[in-house]
């Protein structure tokens, strides 16, 4: 009777952490796009008043997102000052690879990052504004998505957790 | 002139297939002036004062259907990376058509101009990159400094040359040994003050000269040569100014202001000789104000930095280098 009482803890144990995770992703995505935005638009001042070089550029904006967003963009960072010869786009798609496993974002939030790379530090300041503002537009359009989500998604992904493991539990009973 | 291939500091902005091309061609290729990446057409190098192209083995040839050709990813990825990823933060120097490297090397741009009003807004479409390889020549102002200073008096000289005759290369070797002193003439050092606007004469790294100046310089670094020619003098009290490539009237103005204030001028210009120099409308205010005492005349006849004559412009007739 022991063993079945602690295996059937176990297996609500297990079947819940997957729940939690799975409902923190949904919590931390807006947080982290949120993030992004602070980033890039920290990004667009050093650019556009300052004409500020790109490493130092992406330094001040990783300290300005801060956290696991502010990895990449620092990643980004280090990578073009060390590499001489590293293009801004080289740097900014490795660091997104390195880096952004770390963070809740999903696909379309990376594909607006790798989009910026395309065009970052490529052209004048009118044009880096620009690309930068469409950039943040994307995103507040997919933190707005992300939200929905959070609401629709990360309570009922822990009851699904619990649920799931105590369904298991009875059949296995 | 000191022959070498391909500059360490030049390597990583180089695409690899060209870096590979340039330093196996690099045996051949001593004395590396310029290599000039055009896109879709062939690779071109010059190596005193003689061109060539390479071929995709790495060897140097006349016919430009056998030379390797980069292709617009190669070009872009160049230009990117020698602008360190920040086209916007260079859009002076791009307006003006160059870049500058690590080193004092100078990248010559050409493209597709965006212009705003009938004025060069910037380069969008880069298609050819010349790249400039500095040199630094220790010693290559000598002659020059036996034929210009009697005992301690230094006058106030103009160095022409048409491009790529070592103008750069022998006024960066005049204000070294000015800045040092050269005993054995009898000349003793003195504060000199750069006003570096291409950052090509002291090749500065965060204000900091990464070329010999001399121990007397001060520079300013990446500024424009009319206002920094006043600023140096009423902050750095330098006995004599040195700058590159006069021209505008407002640098000319600022010259006149300069020797005026009693310090001694060193310029470059572009010209094939002194009368073509004089005709240039800024320039002839300098001449007929008698700003300047003597003009040097240098060519690449026997190498580059050839002196060829040193002209007394204060009245004391003219002297033929030896």
């Amino acid at each position: 009777m022991l063993v079945k009482l602690a295996g059937s803890a176990l297996v609500i144990g297990a079947t819940s952490t997957v729940g939690w995770q799975v409902a923190n992703l949904y919590a931390r995505r807006p947080v982290h796009l949120r993030d992004l935005q602070v980033g890039l638009a920290v990004l667009q001042t050093e650019i556009d008043y300052g004409a500020t070089p790109l490493p130092q550029a992406l330094a001040a904006a990783a300290d300005a997102a801060g956290g696991p967003v502010g990895e990449i963009l620092r990643a980004a960072a280090t990578e073009l000052h060390v590499g001489e010869g590293t293009t801004a786009a080289e740097a900014l798609r490795r660091a997104t690879a390195q880096k952004g496993g770390a963070t809740a974002l999903v696909r379309p939030d990376l594909e607006v990052l790798g989009a910026l790379a395309a065009v970052l530090g490529c052209s004048d300041r009118l044009d880096q504004v620009r690309h930068l503002r469409l950039a943040q537009e994307r995103l507040c359009g997919e933190e707005q998505r992300a939200q929905e989500a959070r609401s629709r998604y990360e309570r009922m992904a822990r009851y699904i957790g619990v649920l799931t493991g105590t369904a298991l539990v009875l059949i296995l009973l | 002139m000191a022959d070498s291939p391909l500059p360490v500091e030049l390597r990583p902005f180089l695409p690899a297939s060209v870096r590979t091309l340039l330093e196996s061609a690099a045996t051949a290729a001593t004395g590396l002036e310029e290599v000039r990446l055009r896109e879709g057409r062939p690779l071109q190098v010059v190596c005193h004062g003689m061109d060539a192209f390479i071929s995709p083995q790495g060897r140097l040839t006349q016919r430009a259907d056998l030379a390797y050709r980069p292709d617009q990813a190669e070009l872009q990825r160049t230009f990117q990376a020698m602008a360190r990823g920040s086209v916007y933060a260079w859009e002076d120097e791009i307006r003006g058509g160059f870049l500058t490297l690590p080193g004092g090397h100078r990248v010559g741009l050409a493209g597709r101009v965006v212009t705003e009003e009938g004025r060069i807004r910037t380069i969008k479409q880069v298609g050819s990159l010349n790249l400039r390889v500095a040199r630094e020549v220790t010693g290559c102002a000598t002659p020059l400094i036996a034929q210009l200073c009697a005992g301690d008096r230094l006058p106030s000289t103009l160095i022409i040359s048409p491009p790529q005759a070592g103008k750069t290369t022998l006024l960066r070797d005049l204000i070294r040994q000015i800045s040092a002193g050269v005993e054995s003439m009898g000349l003793r050092g003195r504060k000199v003050g750069v006003v570096d606007e291409r950052s090509e004469l002291a090749a500065c790294a965060a204000g900091i000269p990464t070329r010999d100046l001399g121990p007397r310089t001060d520079v300013l670094d990446n500024c424009p040569k009319a206002e920094g020619m006043m600023l140096l003098i009423r902050s750095m009290s330098p006995a004599v100014v040195a700058i590159d490539e006069i021209g505008r009237p407002a640098d000319a103005q600022a010259a006149l202001e300069a020797v005026h204030a009693g310090v001694v001028l060193l310029a470059t210009a572009h010209g094939a000789d002194l009368a073509g120099v004089m005709k240039r409308p800024a320039m002839a205010e300098l001449f007929h104000a008698g700003l300047f005492e003597r003009a040097v005349l240098i060519s690449r006849r026997r190498g580059p930095g050839t002196l060829e004559r040193v002209i007394d412009l204060s009245g004391g007739g003219e002297r033929i280098a030896g």
